[in-house]
């Protein structure tokens, strides 16, 4: 686990945001608009979608996403809308890529609470997927075969064969304690080994 | 053959007080409820009142034109402490402007402790303020990162970023040991590290500490395939040991209360010294098996010729006890039980 590079696991490397800017080109409506129309309005937020720049409002029990040049609503991101996405964001060919909507049951590399996102495999030789929400149109997180490799030694490390995420639980607990007392006898055996000299064969 | 068991020992003397750091830690994480280390302890959801909409407020592209060079990812609007801000996100970090002018946002001391105890669910006072630009950069914050100090059972610190306006973390012991732990599992011990477990330093420990497995690894493997393991006490009849001096006079006959021959032979006083205390370091405890020699370990190996080791004299310490004669081998070893037994008489 040391030896690989966090952000490399992360899948840093994969995608570039830099490029996600505002545009200035065109007139977007007044946010005093926006929060005439939703008065419970406690935060906005203006950025850039693939297709063109938003205002997400957030209300005391809900999230919206409009259009920042027209205030149309977006019910959920298109296929077309987050490809788009992905083909801005990602460092490398998306030729061979699918998609899949998933809006319940989170695969296993996906926080459930990032759903629904539109799923993009990139199909190549370590299995990238990128993760866009079909709420925001923004790139959520990006999975490759390091990460899911990374994963299982967690789960090594930390001993929980189930979900992966208990580290409290008692196998740790008992085989942490049996490797702190093999350690302990081991270093007082290093300590006596080197502290009497040899005695030479008689 | 004692190569494998050198390079063991050595590997362990080079790598073992950080593997006990790393299995102590991990213990630690392991029993000590989250809860404990949680630096949210007395964190709450700051409440959201609708933005303030009374004044006019500017637009956020005129906030875009201030940023020519830059490529913002982000302008939010937000509400804080009664007065709506615009917080803009660009590659260069995170920059805050009152929304009604556009100024820049900079909380005097008051607004700081107001918006750090707006964070806060426990009943601690506020007694001090300081600027913690020091660890700015832990927390992806700007130079003007403030701590707030709060009087309360888990020395509760918020720190407070006063350009954005933002509370950037809540710590307290918890959290402050959670850290000490963190740096001690990841042996981060430059201060400059950040939380870091990719570094050069780790990745030594951890292949030495590799090779330290797999070297004892292959010593249990040898170890068991010469038989020198062995579960439990050997079935014996005879449960009484009969000690010889060199010249096979006998000396004292001991009945066994353990199961190693060493601590057989020393039962209630120490009628054979060793430095090692039995780690088969220090070849004192050899003593000559008359009858039925066990097979030789390699630690007999190592400290015995094999015209010793066909005599039938082992280090006493790595076999188990099992009745029958067993002789002192020199004059040394016969002073001592003699000095011995005068003293006690």
């Amino acid at each position: 686990m040391v030896i690989m590079d966090i952000d490399f696991i992360r899948g840093k490397h994969l995608t570039h945001k830099a490029t996600l800017t505002i545009p200035t080109d065109k007139t977007l409506i007044s946010i005093g608009e926006v929060l005439r129309h939703f008065p419970g309005a406690t935060r906005v937020n203006l950025y850039p979608s693939a297709n063109e720049p938003r205002y997400q409002v957030v209300l005391a029990d809900r999230v919206i996403f409009i259009s920042a040049y027209n205030g149309q609503p977006v019910q959920q991101v298109t296929q077309a809308e987050a490809a788009l996405m992905v083909n801005q964001v990602f460092n490398g060919s998306t030729n061979a890529m699918t998609a899949k909507l998933v809006t319940e049951n989170a695969p296993s590399e996906l926080n459930p609470r990032l759903l629904p996102v539109w799923q993009f495999s990139i199909n190549d030789t370590v299995n990238t997927r990128l993760y866009i929400s079909a709420t925001s149109g923004m790139l959520v997180t990006q999975r490759h075969d390091y990460w899911r490799l990374f994963d299982i030694m967690w789960m090594l490390h930390i001993m929980d064969y189930e979900d992966r995420e208990d580290i409290h639980n008692p196998l740790l607990s008992l085989m942490s304690l049996l490797a702190l007392m093999t350690v302990l006898t081991g270093l007082a055996l290093v300590f006596v080994a080197f502290a009497n000299k040899p005695s030479e064969r008689s | 053959m004692m190569s494998m068991q050198i390079l063991h020992r050595w590997l362990a003397a080079i790598v073992g007080l950080q593997l006990f750091i790393w299995v102590a830690t991990g213990l630690a994480f392991n029993l000590i409820d989250s809860q404990h280390l949680n630096g949210n302890h007395y964190r709450q959801k700051m409440t959201a009142p609708p933005v303030d909409t009374a004044s006019a407020l500017a637009e956020p592209s005129q906030l875009l034109l201030q940023f020519p060079t830059q490529t913002v990812s982000a302008i939010t609007l937000d509400n804080v402490l009664g007065k709506a801000l615009y917080r803009v996100t660009s590659d260069k970090g995170k920059f805050g402007f009152w929304a009604t002018d556009l100024s820049p946002v900079k909380l005097e001391p008051d607004q700081l402790k107001q918006l750090a105890l707006s964070s806060y669910s426990g009943s601690g006072q506020v007694i001090a303020i300081e600027l913690a630009n020091d660890v700015a950069d832990k927390y992806a914050a700007s130079s003007a990162l403030y701590r707030v100090d709060l009087q309360d059972e888990r020395n509760t610190h918020i720190y407070v970023d006063a350009t954005t306006a933002e509370v950037v973390a809540h710590e307290n012991w918890g959290s402050n040991l959670k850290q000490l732990l963190f740096m001690l599992h990841f042996m981060d011990y430059l201060p400059d590290n950040g939380v870091s477990f990719n570094h050069i330093a780790i990745r030594i420990v951890a292949t030495i500490v590799l090779l330290l497995g797999i070297s004892g690894a292959i010593l249990v493997i040898r170890k068991l395939k010469h038989g020198q393991y062995r579960i439990g006490r050997a079935h014996s009849e005879n449960n009484t040991l009969i000690l010889l001096s060199p010249d096979n006079e006998p000396l004292e006959t001991i009945t066994i209360h353990h199961s190693g021959m060493l601590d057989a032979l020393n039962h209630h006083k120490e009628r054979i010294r060793t430095s090692c205390g039995g780690g088969g370091q220090c070849g004192m405890c050899r003593v000559k098996f008359i009858d039925h020699p066990p097979l030789a370990t390699d630690q007999d190996r190592s400290k015995l010729t094999d015209d010793q080791l066909n005599d039938g004299i082992r280090l006493s310490c790595q076999h188990q006890a099992m009745g029958g004669c067993v002789s002192l081998v020199n004059a040394a070893q016969l002073r001592h039980y003699i000095k011995l037994s005068s003293i006690l008489d």
